[in-house]
């Protein structure tokens, strides 16, 4: 069983003054793997936060089904499948008026732990390479690489089957990023969970997934490893996207 | 989110301990006698009278001063808040008896089913009367009103209630054959000075009024009896003589003891000398027995006024704001929720909150009395029922405010709609909301200064007393405290800001 698919879903918003339609996500499906890294990448735009939003709940689709995990997201489960998904959000989302450390706790507090908490916090903590000493803080005495490493572990705490990722490092300065990065790829490969992340550098998605899907206009225009994309574009958009970014030797020449 | 709670355990706990105090003080300190009085001077003055003629007599005794009109203050003796007050048989007559006769064996008929008893006159018939000038008169040669209708030249200055009475002027006209007169409706302290400057002739009076002795106006007398009885009568409980038995005592002393020339001599001295009420009271009670005046009745200062007005109205002053308050609290914070939660519905709420505040507040109070009667309860119905819309408007302004990433990672993290609301949203919510109970509170602090006018107590008492008395040294009293509160539960909520609010959202948001 797969842990996430999308079928056919669409979604448009009432945006204009006029109020006409705008279709967002035109009728996309989507299968992750158990075990399976997917990168999401397109233009700003495109859908692809729509997309990660209708797996929470957050967005419910016009047409077509969502399943975590073998459950349909629907108004009644859509509380059940979000604390079986572990979600980071750009600059961590954390809430300024709790510490670091009570961000992290705030749902495992409020479910029936069946585990130790306090082991659990400095288990993760130590897989996001946070120092300890940084969870007594509050968010906004932490750095943006710092809060999103606290949203990481909040985002595990619950052992969530499937992780999911709105543009985690979109804010971070280049070497804060790189590190991170860095950090992201072997804490996936430990723990071994499926993970979908929306990104739109090319270079992030290639080095933390293992399939990349470009989103265009509220499609998924094309899904593959990079050297697919790269080698065998399926259109003209799809290879300017994929060639858009520039590397340090082409730009060095 | 602990302290939090904890706070909120031990201002339940203060708060009561507060009530409790305050009940038991009024019932530890319960007098023998409560006089009470209306809110003019002259009601003053004889029920300060009675207080202290029954402390002479060893009789504990207190004056409940101005409690109200004649509806407040005989519904307080009904209900026994006071034992015992001075009033006219003219207005038992005509707004408690309601078209009964005005002589007084008809009033105690009527009135005894009902528990209260009415005394002999006290000497002196506050009726309406017609007046003019000492000097004029004796030029025309006039005393009598059925003299009147030989004088057509006079002109007459009245007061627009004489002249919409039926028991005034449109009686007067056929009763006196007065048809030619042609009166001029005028301010009645206007009038007065109409009068004695001799630009009128004639102006309604009462028959006390302080004004009749400093204009040296003649009253002229009621010889064919149009005018209907205002005799002074004491009106007290039934039970009085038999529960304290010296009140016999005090009704037989006070029985024509004063007539209505030393009543208005007493009405001047209070009302246009600024002779402090009790001071005169005290010297007509010590004139009559041969006695020096007793230290008793002078005067304190302003601030040891103040003082003993905060001893005796800060406890109920106190209990009216904290109750008030706390119902306001009980009752906006989850409006306010309601507001936010359903925004469509939450319009009408947030609009029917504005209504109620844009309601006078003295409007307000006197709309609880036919539903709950008079003193402290319509007052906190009226107080928490106005001090609720800065709390629901805070509450959902402060809910409303939280930024959307916030609210939605609330809900992406699988929280449910109580958990967001009670760990995530009414925390950032809280320094918002609790200005707007501070507000609340403060707001409260002033309103409550008018339930006085209900009988409701509290700083307001002095305050309505040196309005009606027109002495600025007894509103002082009332409102310097009424305004130190404010300052104290201003820093009262600062204290408790450091307590309730998250310390990182204290520090101004960047």
């Amino acid at each position: 069983m797969e842990a996430l698919a999308l079928e056919c879903v669409t979604k448009s918003f009432a945006s204009d003054v006029r109020g006409e339609a705008r279709m967002v996500v035109h009728e996309t499906s989507l299968t992750v793997a158990p075990g399976e890294r997917l990168a999401l990448i397109g233009p700003s735009g495109c859908g692809k936060s729509t997309l990660l939003r209708m797996i929470l709940g957050l967005v419910v689709p016009d047409t077509g089904r969502v399943r975590v995990g073998g459950v349909e997201v629907t108004e009644a489960t859509a509380r059940l499948v979000r604390r079986r998904v572990g979600y980071v959000i750009q600059d961590g989302g954390l809430f300024p008026h709790l510490t670091a450390e009570e961000n992290v706790t705030l749902v495992a507090r409020l479910s029936v732990a069946r585990f130790d908490i306090r082991a659990r916090v400095r288990e993760l903590a130590a897989l996001a390479r946070l120092p300890e000493a940084l969870l007594a803080r509050f968010p906004h005495a932490l750095s943006g690489g710092e809060r999103q490493r606290v949203g990481l572990v909040r985002a595990l705490m619950l052992e969530p089957e499937l992780l999911l990722l709105d543009e985690p490092l979109g804010a971070l300065d280049p070497i804060v990023r790189a590190r991170l990065q860095e950090d992201l790829r072997d804490a996936f490969r430990n723990l071994g969970k499926s993970v979908v992340f929306v990104t739109h550098d090319m270079a992030e998605a290639a080095y933390l997934a293992d399939s990349i899907a470009v989103m265009h206009a509220g499609v998924i225009v094309q899904r593959g490893t990079m050297k697919e994309l790269r080698e065998a574009p399926k259109d003209s958009f799809v290879a300017e996207f994929v060639n858009a970014q520039r590397t340090l030797t082409e730009a060095l020449r | 989110m602990r302290s939090a709670s904890c706070l909120m355990r031990w201002m339940g706990s203060a708060f009561l301990a507060l009530v409790l105090a305050a009940s038991s003080r009024a019932r530890a300190s319960e007098p023998t006698l409560r006089v009470g009085s209306k809110r003019f001077v002259e009601s003053y003055i004889l029920a300060e009278v009675v207080t202290q003629f029954a402390r002479g007599e060893n009789v504990t005794a207190t004056h409940k001063q101005g409690l109200g009109g004649t509806a407040v203050v005989f519904r307080a003796l009904e209900e026994g808040a006071i034992d015992v007050y001075p009033e006219y048989t003219g207005t038992l007559a005509e707004t408690v008896v309601k078209g009964g006769a005005a002589d007084v064996d008809s009033l105690r008929k009527a009135l005894a089913p009902r528990g209260i008893a009415v005394s002999d006159s006290l000497g002196f018939d506050n009726t309406y009367a017609l007046a003019m000038s000492r000097t004029n008169a004796s030029n025309a040669g006039v005393t009598k009103l059925s003299e009147l209708a030989s004088h057509p030249a006079f002109r007459w200055a009245l007061s627009h209630e004489f002249l919409g009475r039926r028991d005034g002027w449109q009686g007067l006209v056929g009763h006196y054959g007065l048809r030619a007169a042609a009166p001029v409706a005028m301010d009645h302290a206007l009038a007065y000075e109409a009068v004695s400057r001799g630009s009128a002739d004639i102006l309604d009076v009462y028959a006390t009024d302080a004004k009749i002795s400093r204009f040296d106006l003649l009253v002229l007398e009621d010889d064919r009896r149009f005018f209907p009885p205002y005799e002074s009568v004491l009106v007290y409980r039934s039970e009085l003589p038999r529960r304290v038995p010296t009140f016999n005592r005090i009704l037989n002393q006070m029985r024509n003891a004063i007539d209505a020339r030393t009543m208005r001599q007493m009405n001047a001295r209070a009302e246009l000398d600024g002779v402090p009420f009790t001071q005169v009271a005290g010297d007509f009670l010590a004139e009559r027995s041969g006695n020096v005046p007793r230290p008793k009745s002078e005067r304190l200062g302003l601030a040891s006024g103040t003082l003993e007005v905060i001893r005796n109205h800060g406890p109920r002053h106190l209990m009216l704001v904290s109750v008030s308050l706390a119902l306001s609290v009980v009752l906006g914070l989850p409006l306010g929720i309601f507001a936010y939660t359903r925004r469509r519905l939450g319009v009408v709420v947030l609009a029917a909150a504005g209504v109620v505040q844009t309601i006078p507040s003295l409007a307000l109070f006197c709309f609880f009395i036919p539903l709950l009667g008079i003193g402290p309860v319509p007052a906190l119905a009226a107080l928490s029922l106005y001090g609720l819309l800065p709390i629901v408007t805070n509450t959902y302004a402060g809910l409303v405010s939280i930024p959307e990433n916030f609210r939605e990672a609330a809900i992406a993290i699988g929280l449910s709609r109580g958990e967001r609301l009670r760990y995530v949203e009414l925390p950032l919510a809280s320094r918002t909301i609790l200005a707007g109970i501070k507000t609340s509170a403060v707001v409260s602090v002033g309103s409550a200064t008018i339930a006085a006018f209900i009988g409701a107590g509290g700083f307001g008492e002095p305050i309505s007393t040196g309005l009606s008395l027109n002495d600025a040294t007894i509103i002082l009293e009332g409102a310097i405290p009424a305004a130190g509160l404010s300052f104290v539960i201003d820093g009262a909520f600062r204290l408790l800001e450091r307590l309730v609010v998250p310390r990182v959202l204290r520090v101004k948001p960047r």
